[in-house]
C-alpha cells in the first residue's frame, strides 16, 4: 500500500511536469495586449472625434526645420504649403498674454542674454507700470515692481510682460544655430521676428500676417508709439502695436511660486495689434492645434483664458474669427476639410484641437470643454511628472483610460526614429490599443521620409507582428516637414491601406510648393 | 517530593533529547559517540525535490520541477559545548546556513540556561524558528517569510523550562553583509512564551515574539544623499517559482522597524493548531534639508523647506499578516512537542498519515485613504485626483489571502511525501488583473 502510493505520487509530480510546458514569460506583449481593457469613447465624444479629418497633417510648430519655431514666418510657410494645423505650445506673460511658445527658457528661441541678461528689467517694468496704471503714485508702481523683483526667474517667460518679450528677438538664433545653419536666411532677422502669441496664431491660420510700421501704415491710435519707441530708435519693420489697455481680470502667476506661499495676482493686460491680409495667402485656412503645457507653469486659470481668448471677442474686427465652437458664433461653418484641394479645416467644427501631456491640464480641459472641442491626450515615455514609464499593455492602456475618462479624443504617442531618436511608443499594437478605445491616434513628430514610410505600412513593421495589425499607424500627425509628409501621402496614396475616398482627397490636394522657393515668395 | 522529581524527570529527558537532536531534522544516520569522551559527532543531510503546478489568470508561474532544498550539516558535542554547522546547495547553489556555538552554562531542575552565538534564526517567530523539514506544510505562510526575520549573525541567551521559554538576544539587522553602502545595522529580537499546560498528552502555550531593527543599510543616491531602504517580500507560498514580485514592497528611508508576533500553540496526540499574528511598523529618517538645497536653483525649484515637505510626504508605514495552522494526525503514534525550541516537532513516524489546513494572509499595503493609483507611471493620487506632482506616501506590496489543504505521509523520519493544494487571493495595484492562484505541490522530502 505504502509503495503504491509512493509510486502513484511520483508518477503525479511527472505528470503534472509534463503538463506545464507553457509560456512563461512574466509579461507578454502579443498575449496580454489582446486580453488587457480598454475603456471606450462614447458615442457623443466619437462625434466630436470625427470632427477631425483624417490623415490630417499637423504642422509642429510651423516647422523647426525651415524656419524658426513658432514664428510668423513658421506659421505662415506652414499655412500656405498646405498644413491642416498650425500647432503651438502655449504658455502665458506676466501680464496675462497667451503665448504661442515652447520653451520654458527663453535663452534657446530669443536674444534674451542680449537684451536682459539675467537682470530685472526693470526700466523696462516702470515703462509699462507707468503707461497701464497711468495716474497712479509712484509709491504704487514702486511696490509693484519691489514684488517682481522679489518673484523676478530668470529667462523664465512668465517673468516678462509681453511688453518686455516684445524688445526680443526671436528669429535670429535660428541662423545663428548650427544646426539649422543650412536653412538661415537673412529674412529672418530683417523681418523681426516676435515671440508669437495665441490671437497671432488665430490670425495666421486665416490668412493674415504681421502688420508692420512703414510697410503697412503707422501708429493711427498714437498713445502707445512713444513707450514703444523707447527701445527702438528705428520703428520701420515692427510689428504695429495700437493700444495696451489694464483689464480687471487676474491671473495667478506661475513666477509667484517665488515668493513662498504668498498669492500675488497680476493684472491682464489687453494688447491690441494690427494685422493684414497676407497677399501670399493662396487660400488654405488650417486649424490650429494648441498645447496647454502643465499647470504648474502656468496660472490657474489658464484654461478660461484660453476658452476666452479663442472667441476672439476682445476686438470687433476680429470676432469673425471666433475659433471657439462651445460659444454663439464660433461654430463651423462648413462641413468640408478641403475645398477645391484648399484646406478649410479652420472653418469647420474641428477648427481648433486642444493637446497636453499634464495629467491635470487633461482634467481640467474636461471640466472647462467637457469634451465637447476635440482633444488630444499626448504620450511621452520616461519618469517625469507627466510620463508613461511602464509601456506594456497594461501601463499603455492606463493611460488610454486616462484620456477616456477625461474626455479625451485623440492619443498622441511619440515616435522613434532619426533625428530626435524619441522613445517609440507607437507600435503597431499600441495604435491598435487607441482604436480599440475608438479613439484615434495623432503621434509626433515626423521628420523624415522613413518614418513616414514605417508608419504609413510601406516597410514591414517587423518580423514577429508586420501583418499582424493594419497599416497606417496614425490617423493625423504632427510633423516638422509638413512638405515632405505631403508630398509622400500624395506621391504613395495608391499604395497606402486607406479608402479610395481618402486616396481620392489627397490627390486631390493642390500641389505641395516648394519649401524654399516658399520662403523666398514670403519674402524671407 | 513528586513536586520535585516530575519536573527533574522532564528537563533530563528534554537535556536527553537535546543532546542527540538539537535543531536537526532526524536522528542522524552517521553519528559518532565516545561516552568515556563525553563527545559527539554526527553528519547529515536532506533535500526536497518539489513538482508544482500553477494557474494564474494574467501572469503566468512557472509550473515544474525543482530541488528546493539540499543540505549537509555536522553537529558536535563535547560536554555542555554544542557546534553545528549546514550548507544548503538547492537549485544547484551553495549557500550558508546555520554555523553556530552554543554553550549550556546552568542545566538544573528549575530549567535551562544557555548562550548562543553564530549564525542562525532570530528568535522572533514560531514559524520561521521550525525547521523546514519538520514543518507541517512544504512552505512557511507568506506572513512569516516577508515579516519575520530569518538567520542572522548574532548572540542570544535562552532559558526554557516545562513551563516557561525565554530566547533573546542581538543581531546584524541583515541577513547577509552585502549592502551596496553603508553597514548592516543592528536588531533586538526575542520570542517569549508560558505554556500553562505541557505534559506528554498536551501542550497549550501562548506568547510573543518582539523585534526591534535599527536599518544603516543602503546606497547614496545623488548629492551625496544616502538612502537607506528595508525590502519585504515573500513568494507565494512555493519555492518552485520562487518571484516575490506579487507580494514584495520597498521601504526607502526605512530608519527603525518594531514587529510584534503573538502567537499560540495546542497540541494533542492527534491534533495541533497553531497561530501568529505579525504586526510591524517602519520609521523613516530622511535628510530633508539636504534634498531641499540641492534641488534650488532651478526655474521650478521648491522655494521653501515646508513646501518640499509638503511634495514629498514622507510617513511611517505599518503591514501586518496572520497565519492559522491546523492538523490531525490520521495514522501514526502521535504528535511531539519540541521544549528546548516551544515548537511542535515533525510528523515522523512510520507510516504516518496527516491532513493538514492553512489559513494565512499577509498584508503589505499601506494606502492612504483615497488615494488612486496609476499602473502606467506607478504613481498613487490622493484623493483620486489626477494632478501632475502627486504628493502621496501611499505603498502597496499587496494582500495575499491563501487557504492550503495538505495530506503528508512519512514512510518513517527519513522519507516524507507531502501533498498541498492551495488557493490564494491577492490584491496588489501593481498586478491589477492578477487575483486568483491555485496551485498543486508535491514534495518527496528525505533526511538522513
Amino acid at each position: 500500500m505504502v509503495n503504491k502510493l509512493f509510486y502513484a505520487s511520483l508518477a503525479c509530480g511527472l505528470l503534472l511536469s509534463a503538463t506545464s510546458c507553457e509560456n512563461q514569460k512574466f509579461n507578454d506583449t502579443f498575449v496580454d495586449v489582446d486580453r488587457v481593457h480598454v475603456d471606450t469613447l462614447s458615442a457623443e465624444l466619437q462625434k466630436v472625434r470625427d470632427y477631425v479629418p483624417d490623415l490630417a497633417v499637423v504642422a509642429h510648430r510651423g516647422t523647426t526645420y525651415w524656419a524658426p519655431e513658432e514664428t510668423e514666418a513658421a506659421y505662415r510657410w506652414a499655412r500656405e504649403i498646405g498644413a491642416d494645423y498650425l500647432e503651438a505650445d502655449l504658455q502665458v506673460s506676466k501680464d496675462g498674454v497667451i503665448l504661442a511658445l515652447h520653451d520654458t527658457d527663453l535663452k534657446r528661441t530669443t536674444n534674451i542674454e542680449d537684451v536682459f541678461g539675467e537682470r530685472f528689467p526693470e526700466k523696462e517694468r516702470r515703462e509699462f507700470y507707468e503707461y497701464v496704471y497711468n495716474g497712479k503714485p509712484d509709491r504704487f508702481i514702486d511696490s509693484l515692481i519691489n514684488v517682481d523683483k522679489t518673484a523676478f526667474v530668470p529667462n523664465y517667460p512668465c517673468s516678462y510682460t509681453y511688453y518686455e518679450l516684445l524688445m526680443l528677438d526671436a528669429g535670429s538664433w535660428f541662423n545663428q544655430d548650427p544646426a539649422s545653419a543650412e536653412q538661415a536666411r537673412k529674412g529672418f532677422t530683417e523681418h523681426r521676428q516676435y515671440i508669437s502669441t495665441l490671437e497671432d496664431l488665430i490670425m495666421y491660420s486665416k490668412g493674415y500676417r504681421l502688420a508692420r510700421y512703414g510697410q503697412d501704415g503707422g501708429n493711427e491710435n498714437g498713445a502707445p508709439l512713444k513707450y514703444w519707441k523707447k527701445f527702438t530708435d528705428e520703428s520701420a519693420g515692427q510689428r504695429i502695436l495700437t493700444g495696451m489697455e489694464l483689464t480687471k481680470k487676474e491671473i495667478t502667476n506661475p513666477v509667484n511660486f517665488n515668493l513662498a506661499g504668498k498669492t500675488v495676482k497680476d493684472r491682464i493686460v489687453r494688447y491690441s495689434f494690427k494685422y493684414v491680409k497676407d497677399e501670399h495667402c493662396v487660400g488654405h485656412t488650417p486649424g490650429i492645434y494648441i498645447e496647454l503645457k502643465e499647470p504648474w507653469l502656468n496660472p490657474s486659470n489658464f484654461e478660461d483664458l484660453v476658452y476666452d481668448e479663442l472667441t476672439m471677442a476682445h476686438n470687433a474686427d476680429f470676432s469673425k474669427f471666433n475659433m471657439n465652437i462651445l460659444t454663439a458664433g464660433g461654430k463651423g461653418t462648413s462641413t468640408e476639410f478641403y475645398k477645391n484641394g484648399l484646406v478649410n479645416v479652420g472653418n469647420t467644427n474641428g477648427k481648433v484641437i486642444l493637446q497636453t501631456f499634464s495629467l491635470q491640464s487633461l482634467r481640467r480641459v474636461c471640466d472647462k470643454f467637457k469634451g465637447e472641442v476635440p482633444m488630444c491626450f499626448l504620450l511621452w515615455k520616461g519618469t517625469g511628472a507627466t510620463d508613461l514609464t511602464y509601456d506594456d499593455p497594461v501601463g499603455y492602456a492606463s493611460f488610454i483610460n486616462l484620456g477616456v475618462q477625461y474626455k479625451a479624443h485623440f492619443i498622441g504617442p511619440c515616435i522613434a526614429g532619426a533625428p530626435n531618436n524619441y522613445p517609440e511608443l507607437n507600435q503597431p499594437w499600441q495604435h491598435d490599443l487607441i482604436h480599440r478605445a475608438k479613439m484615434k491616434n495623432h503621434p509626433y513628430s515626423f521628420d523624415t521620409y522613413d518614418q513616414m514610410a514605417k508608419y504609413f505600412g510601406l516597410y514591414n513593421w517587423s518580423n514577429n507582428d508586420g501583418s499582424r495589425y493594419q497599416a497606417p499607424y496614425v490617423d493625423a500627425y504632427f510633423t516638422n516637414h509638413t512638405d515632405m509628409s505631403l508630398q509622400f501621402m500624395k506621391d504613395h496614396a495608391d499604395e497606402l491601406n486607406i479608402s479610395d475616398e481618402m486616396k481620392a482627397t489627397i490627390k486631390a490636394k493642390v500641389d505641395v510648393p516648394d519649401a524654399r522657393k516658399l520662403l523666398n515668395d514670403l519674402g524671407y | 517530593m513528586k513536586h520535585i522529581l516530575l519536573p527533574a524527570m522532564l528537563v533530563a529527558s528534554m537535556c536527553a533529547a537535546t543532546t542527540v537532536k538539537a535543531q536537526e531534522d532526524v536522528n542522524p544516520l552517521l553519528k559518532y559517540i565516545s561516552k568515556e569522551n563525553n563527545f559527539e559527532a554526527s553528519v547529515g543531510g536532506r533535500m526536497f525535490a518539489d513538482v508544482a503546478y500553477f494557474h494564474s489568470e494574467w501572469t503566468p508561474m512557472n509550473s515544474g520541477a525543482a530541488i528546493t532544498d539540499a543540505r549537509v550539516h555536522a553537529a558536535l558535542k563535547y560536554g555542555k559545548w554544542y557546534l553545528y554547522a549546514d550548507f544548503g546547495f538547492g537549485f544547484g547553489e551553495f549557500s550558508q546556513k546555520n554555523l553556530f556555538v552554543r554553550y549550556n552554562f546552568k542545566e538544573s531542575a528549575k530549567g535551562i540556561h544557555s548562550v548562543k552565538a553564530g549564525y542562525y534564526n532570530e528568535p522572533s517567530s514560531m514559524s520561521m524558528m521550525t525547521s523546514s523539514y519538520n514543518y507541517h506544510f512544504i512552505t512557511r505562510p507568506t506572513t512569516a517569510q516577508a515579516l519575520a526575520p530569518g538567520r542572522a549573525l548574532g548572540a542570544t541567551y535562552k532559558f526554557y523550562n516545562q513551563h516557561f521559554f525565554a530566547d533573546q538576544g542581538i543581531f546584524a539587522q541583515l541577513k547577509y553583509n552585502n549592502q551596496k553602502e553603508g553597514y548592516q545595522g543592528l536588531s533586538l529580537s526575542g520570542r517569549w512564551l508560558w505554556k500553562p499546560v505541557n505534559d506528554n498528552q498536551v501542550t497549550f502555550q501562548f506568547g510573543a515574539g518582539a523585534r526591534y531593527e535599527r536599518i544603516n543599510a543602503g546606497e547614496v543616491i545623488k548629492d551625496g544623499v544616502y538612502q537607506t531602504n528595508m525590502h519585504i517580500a515573500s513568494n507565494m507560498q512555493t519555492y518552485v517559482d520562487k518571484t516575490t514580485e506579487f507580494l514584495s514592497c520597498d521601504l526607502p528611508w526605512a530608519k527603525n522597524a518594531f514587529t510584534i508576533s503573538p502567537e499560540f500553540l495546542v497540541k494533542t496526540d492527534r491534533f495541533f493548531g497553531r497561530g501568529e499574528f505579525t504586526w510591524k511598523k517602519v520609521w523613516k529618517e530622511r535628510p530633508d534639508g539636504v534634498m531641499f538645497e540641492s534641488q534650488l536653483g532651478g526655474q521650478q525649484s521648491w522655494q521653501t523647506l515646508v513646501s518640499w515637505q509638503n511634495g514629498n510626504p514622507l510617513r511611517p508605514t505599518t503591514l501586518n499578516g496572520a497565519y492559522v495552522e491546523l492538523g490531525y494526525l490520521i495514522c501514526g503514534k502521535a504528535y511531539t512537542y519540541d521544549d528546548e525550541y516551544g515548537l511542535l516537532k515533525g510528523m515522523g513516524d512510520k507510516n504516518s498519515l496527516e491532513v493538514v489546513a492553512r489559513y494565512s494572509y499577509t498584508n503589505l499595503t499601506d494606502i492612504t485613504n483615497g488615494d488612486m493609483f496609476l499602473i502606467g507611471n506607478h504613481k498613487f493620487y490622493p484623493n483620486g485626483l489626477i494632478v501632475d506632482y502627486p504628493a502621496s506616501s501611499s505603498i502597496d506590496g499587496g494582500t495575499l489571502h491563501a487557504v492550503t489543504l495538505g495530506l503528508n505521509y512519512s514512510f518513517n523520519q527519513y522519507i516524507k511525501l507531502m501533498a498541498e493544494y492551495q488557493y490564494s487571493n491577492l490584491s496588489n495595484v501593481y498586478f491589477p488583473n492578477d487575483q486568483n492562484f491555485n496551485q498543486l505541490q508535491l514534495r518527496v522530502a528525505f533526511a538522513f
